[in-house]
């Protein structure tokens, strides 16, 4: 969904005023935004890197489970970015562009890492089981510092997280820790509509299956 | 059935994205389901619990990092174009001319070796599909290879009235001389020169000659 559809959604379902003038203005930043990008100017990245950085490395950290990796891999993003923005054609809305291409980084250094486990003749994860970053994630035991800060409940998910296999991790990820509507996980995953709901649902249940012994 | 196909839809019930309707056929299931109960339970707990996670931040230094990582892959790529733009003038430009050079003598001798030039003969007329027939089986029996519209034909093939090439050697030449003469059809001296020859053989049928014979 684009900016323009985004307002006219906004228009129809007779928002209040406020925020639809907050959208059209955003929309007209992110299109100015994306115009100074595109001639290459420095300044837009750093606009850009500042406004987006925190979301491309959050998940890239959930989606791999490893601060270091995460930073190379949102580093890397960034980079392409730099390099494709031409191809941007804003039919999607900038933050999506890049959720997408976040994404689609973190599932190559996944499997990236999972060769090199392989080559190293470590147990390789196989299809649908967790992911080698997401075993160690999930076998790493919380440090006394986060347990003694009270934080028991969040490692525990976030090693439950970890033990999700790639794809029913990438949707939870993107559906219930960075928000996103289902129509911007379509385009970021390439999935249909009912393929995403009904994984979706898989995954959810799987989590709480994971966590029930703790709730 | 009807379990299965509710137990599907609990996530989004949970999340309150489905419509009244189906909303209202969910709320009546559960009030007879005790495992779609604890399932929602559980899954209100444990979206609860994934929503309020908090994002991981990007490293303070991440926007500086980032800076010296792309000037590093600037000045690599800066580096490798000064380098193309010094060497194409004299060396890669004699590199490549000895590259052509050598590859065009290699392929010279390759194709001198496997198959030497065939040089045009003359063309064999014959009176008709049996004629043809008995020709090629002279041709066969010579050691010269039968040609049906540019593809080689297996000896003691059936071969309808129509064009044939003999592709054949010097000594296969005066092996298939000796062969058509008895049966009317004479072939002339073979021409001077090393290499294959090709003789075209047709039937009076399809383009008559006054003399017969041989042009």
């Amino acid at each position: 969904m684009n900016c323009f559809e985004q307002c006219l959604r906004a228009l129809t379902w007779a928002g209040p005023a406020p925020i639809l003038f907050s959208m059209l203005s955003q929309a007209t930043s992110e299109r100015r935004l994306v115009r100074a990008l595109q001639r290459g100017d420095e300044a837009a990245f750093d606009e850009l890197v500042r406004l987006h950085q925190h979301k491309v490395f959050g998940l890239c950290v959930r989606l791999l489970g490893d601060r270091a990796e995460a930073e190379d891999v949102a580093q890397e993003v960034f980079l392409s970015v730099f390099v494709s923005i031409r191809t941007f054609r804003g039919e999607s809305l900038l933050s999506t562009w890049l959720y997408r291409i976040t994404r689609n980084h973190c599932l190559n250094r996944l499997k990236f890492l999972k060769r090199r486990a392989f080559d190293r003749q470590k147990p390789l994860a196989e299809e649908g089981e967790p992911s080698p970053v997401g075993t160690v994630l999930a076998s790493a035991s919380p440090r006394p510092d986060q347990m003694a800060e009270g934080r028991q409940m969040e490692v525990l998910l976030e090693r439950a997280i970890g033990e999700l296999s790639d794809e029913h991790r990438e949707l939870v990820v993107l559906r219930d820790l960075e928000n996103l509507s289902y129509e911007e996980i379509e385009v970021i995953t390439g999935l249909a509509e009912g393929t995403v709901k009904s994984r979706l649902h898989r995954a959810r249940m799987e989590l709480a299956r994971k966590l029930s012994p703790y709730l | 059935m009807e379990h299965e196909r509710m137990s599907e839809r609990l996530s989004e019930f949970v999340e309150g994205t489905l419509a009244a309707q189906e909303r209202q056929e969910i709320e009546t299931h559960l009030a007879s389901c005790v495992e779609c109960r604890r399932d929602v339970e559980l899954l209100r707990r444990t979206l609860s619990l994934v929503r309020g996670m908090p994002r991981p931040s990007a490293p303070a230094n991440f926007s500086q990092a980032l800076r010296r990582r792309a000037r590093k892959g600037a000045l690599a790529r800066a580096s490798i174009t000064r380098w193309i733009r010094l060497m194409v003038p004299w060396e890669a430009a004699l590199v490549v001319l000895l590259v052509a050079v050598g590859g065009l003598c290699v392929f010279q001798l390759l194709t001198h070796q496997i198959r030497p030039v065939e040089r045009a003969a003359p063309v064999l007329w014959v009176q008709d599909g049996e004629g043809l027939r008995a020709v090629a089986r002279a041709a066969w029996e010579a050691g010269a290879e039968v040609r049906l519209l540019g593809r080689r034909v297996p000896p003691d093939s059936f071969l309808s009235a129509t064009e044939l090439e003999i592709l054949l050697d010097g000594p296969a030449w005066e092996r298939l001389r000796e062969r058509l003469l008895p049966l009317g059809h004479p072939l002339p001296p073979r021409p001077a020169g090393e290499g294959l020859f090709v003789i075209e053989v047709k039937p009076r049928a399809v383009a008559a000659r006054p003399d017969g014979g041989v042009d």
